[in-house]
């Protein structure tokens, strides 16, 4: 009965729905409360359907966090989703496990799409979330769909023949893969560094993307995971990836390769401001040759709208432009961070400022090489960096979105055009 | 000249071969065609570890600029050549850059540097020390990749036009052979392992099996080395592939990954014999492509039903392991190339004597052996199936055995599988950077030579020569003066970077016979400050010696001290 009851209010819209979790499903994260509940309880329903980019997660959240109370338990209708971007299930994946970690009840109807339930299973959902969550998955998902468990896969399979890409998709390799951090950032950095110097998918990556395919893992995995694992308070870094599947301000778009990697750990702004407010400097080093951004801002008014990569911050500096500077060439964090270890040469000498490169490497190379692009979301913030009309020149989409759910963590997205289709 | 070879994600400096200093030699002088070209020896290579590269990749800068700075005209050869491409971190190249700008800062040096892989793209951050146009950098800066390609920056500098091809040659003759790589990676595991019935219902057991996931790029190179001239002969006739290996097996990734490169098709053989080629592949010449070829039988079969194919011709077939016997009956007419020829067993249940003996099933996945030793059963195998003799050499304050097997043998012949279960011990311990102790004897360092290879040369070994040892057990006293500061030995050197940067080593050995080798590595380890997480001999003659602080964990016990 209840549950005939739950599926009659899970119909509708995102912000009014109510819905009686099923008894003998916890639908919270909490692992010191009993496994089942004894008396039924509410949870408000967020439905997202259609094709799901982040930024479309983004504004359905936002419209459900204003239409209720802080702490309600959500339930993440996922019925009539049609499509969901790599990177959005990366979203959707932080944040389940932010509500896990603070406690807040979260269920999950599984879509009817029997095609994007596949790709659930190849894009490891449930692997990812036991990881994360340290919760089965089980646990959060609606008895009704508990068919998924067990389910045969008939998409993302390799079958008798697959190309290289549907091979590598069957075993998960584009997968969410959560890596605990406490095992050591640099264990991390190198294991996932690996994963991609397989040679079959840097086969992948020369024959279809139009930069090097053996700089992916070299510079793009590489720096990508640096950055995630030295934030402050990390415990995981969360990596997803596709090739083909991706989105555009067009729609879905079969055209490139994405990856993306979101980190749980203090925001990049933060972090700067941080080290800003104890007086430091953020600048590490000088003399780089210069880059030039040409920022269009969103939701805040820059003093100028072209910066140049010799520019400091200092406190007075907007949030916003701390983001920015965070991608120059010798703006870092480390000269001020205490529990970074600095290796001191057996002469003496540690040389703590030299640093502060990597993401500058990570946008030269995407930007550069690979005709792409290099977005990062923090807190309020977001920014995308693309080419721009000359050699050392940029476009910067800064944004800064008030209402918007505050984003735990770092998501830092590469997107890297391919060379062709086959 | 200077010769400054670095090496990358390794713990420790380790001896540069001479052939590798001639190869520096020879580049130097086509830079500077006349005149002398002394070389200074660079006493080992210089070295970041993982750690360093991502926390301090700054530190390169000072390892190069150490080295006192020449006088007068010279050649600075810089060598990445020791590294996998991966592991230049853009960071680490800018400050490469920077020393670059700084050596020929004086108009006097010339610097060379030898890049692993296909040299950078025009936005790497190595280029950007001297991308200033009103700033040239003041002497010839050149960057070579091992493609032989050059680049050259500064004031000018002629390079012959005959330079690349035979840079590349040379440069391929540095390091392991692909062959070598092979051998190395290639696991022939020992065990007990079920095969599964075969299709006439009978179950079958293999006392063997193979693990190739970690040379599929060797495979793959091997195979298009055949494959490539064939192709070529043709002109332009379609080819195919046809992979009769398990779906998922290392052999199918082979495939897959040389049809997706030479965009060719390719299919598994069917299930179910067929009397014409399948349309996917109709019409074309065909490279048949096997795992493992015990018998012949499965592969003699499929080939002599596809030669009677009239849509298609079976022009090459291809193993990656076969018996060291020619397999007979096979069609004429065709070639059958093997990649790694070894003797293999196969036994039908009732007969296979592991299950007589009633012992349990090897699981096939690599999932580490708890244990980490190995299993009598395969520990005699291979003792037994060497040459038992004399003792060669050994301590000399112990007598030698009349009668041991032949160690040498035992590396040649199952030297990947011992190598496999010391990495199941090393990675456990250290990680994927790993720094081992052991005597320099001939057969511990074929082991070591295999070792190396499967971690991808990041596992340096100490190689204490057999005189040190035997100098180190005639003292009762002190032995502060073989590892003091003027101590130049390669060996000696290593043990002070060791003590400068607190790393910690594992000592391995053949076997241990009376102790005596492990008693001096420990007390030379031990005078020269350098911690030992643990003692691992292959063979361990005497379970009891006394080694102080230090464990010893061997791979297999049999208590027959000398």
């Amino acid at each position: 009965m209840v549950g005939q009851r739950a599926r009659n209010l899970a119909k509708g819209s995102a912000d009014s729905d109510r819905v009686l979790v099923p008894l003998g499903l916890s639908g919270t994260l909490n692992m010191t409360t009993t496994a089942t509940t004894a008396v039924p309880y509410e949870a408000s329903v967020c439905t997202l359907s259609g094709t799901l980019t982040v930024n479309r997660i983004e504004q359905i959240l936002m419209a459900w966090r204003s239409a209720t109370d802080d702490g309600e338990s959500l339930l993440l209708d996922l019925r009539t989703t049609q499509f969901i971007e790599p990177v959005a299930l990366l979203y959707l994946f932080a944040t389940i496990v932010d509500r896990a970690t603070t406690d807040k009840g979260t269920l999950l109807r599984l879509p009817e799409r029997k095609r994007l339930r596949d790709f659930l299973r190849a894009w490891n959902f449930q692997g990812a979330v036991q990881a994360g969550t340290h919760f089965p998955l089980r646990q959060l998902v609606h008895p009704d769909d508990h068919h998924y468990f067990g389910e045969t896969a008939s998409y993302y399979t390799a079958g008798r023949d697959p190309d290289l890409i549907r091979y590598l998709a069957s075993r998960r390799f584009f997968g969410l893969m959560t890596h605990d951090l406490s095992a050591g950032g640099g264990r991390i950095l190198e294991r996932e560094w690996s994963r991609w110097r397989s040679p079959l998918i840097l086969q992948v990556l020369e024959r279809h993307l139009r930069g090097p395919g053996r700089d992916v893992a070299r510079v793009v995995i590489y720096e990508l995971l640096a950055n995630a694992i030295q934030h402050p308070g990390a415990r995981s870094a969360t990596v997803v990836s596709s090739v083909y599947g991706a989105v555009t301000e067009k729609g879905w778009q079969d055209t490139s390769f994405t990856v993306s990697v979101w980190d749980d750990g203090n925001g990049i702004v933060d972090t700067l401001r941080t080290a800003l407010k104890a007086g430091g400097s953020v600048r590490a080093t000088t003399g780089a040759p210069v880059d030039r951004f040409d920022v269009k801002p969103v939701g805040w008014n820059p003093t100028c709208l072209s910066y140049s990569s010799d520019w400091t911050p200092d406190r007075e500096s907007s949030d916003a432009e701390l983001l920015l500077a965070s991608v120059f060439p010798g703006i870092s964090q480390k000269p001020w961070r205490r529990d970074i270890p600095i290796l001191t040469r057996p002469d003496g000498e540690s040389r703590s400022e030299d640093v502060g490169h990597g993401l500058h490497a990570l946008y030269r190379s995407v930007v550069d090489d690979f005709g792409g692009s290099v977005a990062f979301r923090t807190g309020r913030h977001f920014l995308n960096l693309k080419g721009g009309e000359s050699p050392r020149s940029y476009r910067a989409k800064l944004a800064r979105y008030v209402d918007w759910p505050l984003f735990r963590g770092n998501m830092v997205t590469v997107r890297v055009p391919i060379a062709h289709q086959d | 000249m200077h010769s400054l070879p670095v090496s990358l994600g390794r713990k420790l400096t380790q001896q540069v071969p001479q052939e590798r200093l001639d190869f520096h030699k020879w580049v130097a002088r086509q830079l500077k065609r006349s005149g002398r070209l002394e070389l200074r020896d660079p006493r080992g290579t210089k070295y970041l570890n993982f750690a360093d590269i991502q926390n301090d990749a700054a530190r390169i800068r000072d390892l190069l600029l150490r080295e006192a700075l020449p006088t007068g005209r010279t050649v600075v050869v810089i060598d990445l050549l020791l590294n996998s491409y991966d592991l230049l971190r853009e960071p680490l190249l800018l400050y490469l850059g920077e020393t670059a700008v700084e050596l020929v800062g004086d108009h006097a040096t010339s610097v060379v540097i030898l890049l692993p892989g296909r040299a950078p793209g025009a936005t790497s951050l190595l280029w950007d020390a001297w991308s200033d146009p009103d700033e040239p950098p003041e002497g010839p800066i050149v960057v070579i990749d091992q493609e032989g390609s050059v680049q050259t920056f500064g004031p000018g500098i002629r390079i012959a036009e005959s330079f690349s091809r035979d840079y590349r040659r040379k440069a391929s003759r540095l390091g392991f052979s692909v062959a070598e790589q092979l051998e190395g990676k290639l696991l022939r595991r020992l065990g007990h392992f079920d095969l599964g019935p075969r299709a006439d219902g009978t179950a079958e057991c293999s006392r063997y099996f193979f693990h190739a996931d970690g040379c599929v790029t060797e495979l793959a190179a091997l195979l298009e080395a055949q494959l490539e001239p064939l192709m070529r002969e043709d002109r332009g006739e379609p080819w195919g592939l046809v992979s009769c290996a398990p779906e998922e097996s290392w052999m199918h990734e082979v495939c897959m990954l040389i049809a997706d490169r030479h965009n060719l098709p390719y299919l598994t053989w069917p299930d179910v014999a067929v009397r014409k080629a399948p349309s996917k592949v109709a019409g074309r010449r065909l490279a048949f492509l096997f795992d493992v070829v015990r018998t012949g039988e499965t592969a003699r079969s499929i080939l002599s039903t596809a030669m009677k194919w009239s849509n298609a011709t079976v022009v090459l077939a291809f193993a990656a392991v076969g018996p060291r016997q020619t397999l007979k009956g096979l069609p004429p007419n065709m070639r059958f190339r093997i990649a790694e020829r070894v003797s293999l067993h196969r036994a039908s249940r009732p007969a296979c004597d592991q299950c007589q003996l009633d012992l349990d099933f090897t699981p096939r996945d690599l999932a580490f052996d708890p244990h980490f030793q190995l299993r009598a059963y395969d520990m005699w195998e291979m003792l037994l199936d060497v040459d038992w003799t004399k003792e060669q050499y050994g301590p000399a304050d112990a007598a030698l055995l009349s009668e041991t097997p032949d160690f040498d043998q035992v590396f040649d012949k199952y030297g990947s599988f011992v190598a496999f279960k010391y990495e199941e011990l090393l990675r456990h311990l250290q990680g994927n950077e790993v720094v081992v102790v052991c005597p320099d004897e001939p057969a511990v360092q074929t082991l070591v030579s295999r070792l190396k290879v499967r971690f991808e040369e990041r596992l340096v070994s100490v190689d204490i020569p057999r005189a040190v040892l035997n100098e180190v057990s005639k003292r009762k006293d002190s032995l502060n003066d073989l590892v003091a500061l003027d101590v130049n030995e390669p060996w000696a050197r290593q043990l002070r970077h060791l003590r400068e940067h607190d790393e910690r080593v594992v000592i391995i050995d053949e076997f241990n016979g009376s102790g005596s080798t492990a008693k001096s590595v420990v007390r030379l380890l031990e005078a020269a400050h350098v911690t030992v997480e643990v003692y691992v001999p292959v063979l361990d003659r005497k379970p009891d010696i006394d080694l102080g602080r230090v464990k010893t964990h061997p791979l297999y016990e049999i208590p027959s001290p000398r």
